[in-house]
Formats: C-alpha cells, sequence, structure tokens
C-alpha cells in the first residue's frame, strides 16, 4: 500500500514540466512519453495519474495483440541479443587478426550459439571457422544445421545462403 | 411419544439444507476467486512472466534477424537525415518470413542525439527515416519498435508503431495527436520517475 502510494506520489511529479531550460534528449522523449500516457489515459488531462498508472506501474498489461506485446517486450531479449552479437564480433577480430586465434574464435562462437542456438548466422559463422581450421566434418555440421533452424522456410534458407557466402568472402576471407 | 429434533426428519433435514446452502455459497465464492484470479493472471501475464508460458516476443521473434536488411535500413535512415550514431537495429522476419518487424534501441549515451525533427514528435521523427528508404518494402517491414535508453542508462520506455501508421505521418495523412494515439508502448515509470527527482535535486 505504502509502495502504492509512494509510486503515485511519484507519477504525480512526472506531471510537472520540466523546468531545465536547455531540454537534453531524455527530457524530449519524457515530454512524449507524458503526451502519450495522456492519450492512453494513463494521465489525465491536468496530468495527474488515473488508476490505470498502477498498472503501468507494474510493468504487466498486454494489447491483446503478439506482435505489439512483442516489439514492446523484446528491450530484455535485443540487451541479449547484444551481447551475443559482441561475441561473434570478437570471434571476428581474433579470426582477422595475426596471428589468427582460432581457438579463441571458436571459444566465442560457442559462447554465443549458447545463448542462441537457433540463430543460423551464428552457426554459419562458426562453419566458416572449423572451415579456416581444417575441420570440413564439424563445418559442414554447422551448414546444415543452419539450413535446419529455418524449418523449411524457403525465405529463411535463401538468407542462411546468401549470409553463408557473405561470411566466407567478406568476413573471414574467401574460404567457401 | 416426546418427539425431538432427532426424530423429526423434517427439522434436520431442514438443518441441513442450509449447511448445504451455505456450502454450495462457499464453493461459489471460491470458484468466482479462483477465475477471478485465472483471469488476472492472464491480463497480467503472470504465467509467461514465471516462464510457464512463453512470451510473446519468444513467440514471435523465434527466427534469426535479418542482419544485412537491417544494415540496409539503418544506411538509408542515415541517408534521410537520421543520425544513426547510438542506434542499432535488428529486423526480424515473422510468421511465413515474407514480413518482419524492425526494432531498434536507441542509446543516448552512445552519441544519439534527435537534433532537427521537422516538428514530429520524437518517435515519429525516429520510425518515419527508419521507415524512409525502399528497403523496408523489399523486406516486408510491418511495424517498427523504439527502444529508449536514456543518458542515466535506463530505459525509459518502449514504443511501436504500425508501417501503415508511420507512412501516413510521415506524408501528413496523420496528425501528431493521431499518430501518437496510434503508438502501443510501455513506460518505465520507476526510471521516469528517478530521472525527474535527479533534474530537480540539480536545480537547487
Amino acid at each position: 500500500m505504502k509502495r502504492s502510494i509512494l509510486t503515485f506520489i511519484g507519477v504525480a511529479l512526472l506531471a510537472l514540466p520540466l523546468a531545465a531550460c536547455e531540454k537534453s534528449d531524455t527530457d524530449v522523449v519524457v515530454d512524449f512519453m507524458q503526451s502519450w500516457m495522456k492519450d492512453k489515459g494513463i494521465l489525465d488531462a491536468d496530468g495527474k495519474p488515473t488508476l490505470q498508472a498502477g498498472i503501468v506501474a507494474t510493468g504487466f498489461g498486454t494489447t491483446g495483440d503478439d506482435r505489439v506485446d512483442a516489439a514492446v517486450q523484446a528491450g530484455t531479449m535485443l540487451q541479449s541479443l547484444h551481447k551475443a552479437d559482441k561475441l561473434v564480433d570478437e570471434a571476428g577480430d581474433a579470426m582477422m587478426g595475426r596471428p589468427r586465434d582460432s581457438d579463441l574464435a571458436l571459444n566465442k562462437m560457442n559462447a554465443a550459439i549458447d545463448m542462441r542456438p537457433d540463430d543460423w548466422s551464428y552457426l554459419n559463422r562458426r562453419g566458416v571457422v572449423h572451415m579456416e581450421n581444417g575441420n570440413k566434418k564439424a563445418a559442414q555440421a554447422d551448414f546444415a544445421a543452419a539450413i535446419t533452424t529455418c524449418n523449411g522456410s524457403q525465405a529463411c534458407i535463401d538468407r542462411v545462403n546468401k549470409d553463408r557466402e557473405a561470411v566466407g568472402w567478406d568476413v573471414f576471407g574467401p574460404s567457401l | 411419544m416426546v418427539y425431538t429434533q432427532e426424530h423429526t426428519g423434517k427439522k434436520s433435514r431442514k438443518k441441513g439444507g442450509c449447511r448445504g446452502c451455505l456450502k454450495f455459497g462457499l464453493w461459489c465464492v471460491l470458484i468466482v476467486f479462483l477465475l477471478s484470479g485465472i483471469a488476472a493472471a492472464l491480463v497480467f501475464r503472470v504465467p509467461q512472466r514465471l516462464g510457464i508460458l512463453p512470451s510473446a516476443t519468444k513467440r514471435v521473434f523465434t527466427q534469426t534477424p535479418d542482419r544485412a536488411g537491417a544494415k540496409k535500413v539503418l544506411a538509408e535512415a542515415r541517408a534521410a537525415g537520421l543520425n544513426t550514431q547510438g542506434i542499432s537495429l535488428y529486423v526480424f522476419p515473422v510468421g511465413d518470413g515474407t514480413k518482419s518487424i524492425a526494432l531498434a534501441t536507441i542509446d543516448e549515451r552512445k552519441g544519439f542525439s534527435f537534433g532537427q525533427t521537422a516538428g514530429l514528435d520524437p518517435m515519429a521523427h525516429v520510425m518515419t527515416k527508419l521507415m524512409a528508404g525502399p528497403t523496408v518494402t523489399e523486406i516486408g517491414v510491418e511495424r517498427v519498435g523504439v527502444h529508449y535508453i536514456g543518458e542515466n542508462g535506463a530505459q525509459f520506455g518502449s514504443f511501436t508503431a504500425s508501417a501503415d501508421s508511420i507512412r501516413a505521418v510521415a506524408a501528413g495523412r496523420m496528425t501528431k495527436e493521431q499518430f501518437i494515439s496510434a503508438v502501443d508502448g510501455d513506460v518505465n515509470i520507476p526510471a521516469m520517475l528517478k530521472y525527474q527527482l535527479d533534474a530537480l535535486t540539480k536545480l537547487q
């Protein structure tokens, strides 16, 4: 109860106009959010919080449309994706370095694939690392696994093949 | 012969009937509570939060992002005048892979600035620029999402609009107010509060 009261007092503060003379980009976004919250009935016309503010404060709720919900709730997933992509970039750096460190590259790729096992672009890249190491069997297994993640979707298979050409020739040198 | 309550079936039946009513009432209350609880749990996405059911994000974004497509979209947005420093973009194919959803993370700490927004609100500005090039049509972008990370590192909010409404506001067929109505989103109220309080403290 105490927490809800504090939340409501806090939300009331949001209704205060930003006092800073020069608005930062965050201020601009906060202004937008206030307009949006008024439009959605989270704040009333005077900028006071409505009951709906309590629900919004909990971070729960749904629009009833899966794709809209997914787009709104994707923040955490995107952060995890950034981390995995960073590992892949580091693997690329290890492969492009002089001397080339393919063990480090492989470790980074394994860690990225652990985070996103169904990401065919990672499987493609690890396949290329295996190829560079002369491990054709492992490379072929990764390339096959990349196609398997498409579940038969031709659009996906086309993208996998296109990506494989790109990583083979552009990222790690002409290996395929 | 003296008839006691024990001998009068009528009376004891009556007594039993009342107990039955009470039990029935209690069951009704319990069922109503249970149904309300289930409804509330579904509305507030409790099973997804507990990991019992996959979240909307997990259900919709099952496919590998189209990184090449995202690179092109971002380059076209840059050419259209968007400051892309601090923006990372992912394009996720959805359904049978012919449609997709573009998700941008804007991180003010990494040098993002809105700059001139040509009278549009900041989200409309970013979304219209992301939809400016031909690639979005080629890869079937049907929706754009923007996740904003402020100067203090907190994620302030996430907003999304359909490609149709973004095109409409860009072409002037939709007003700024109508566009705000067409935007769905989520606001991180605690992060906003902290930002506001910090700003007030700085002023004092």
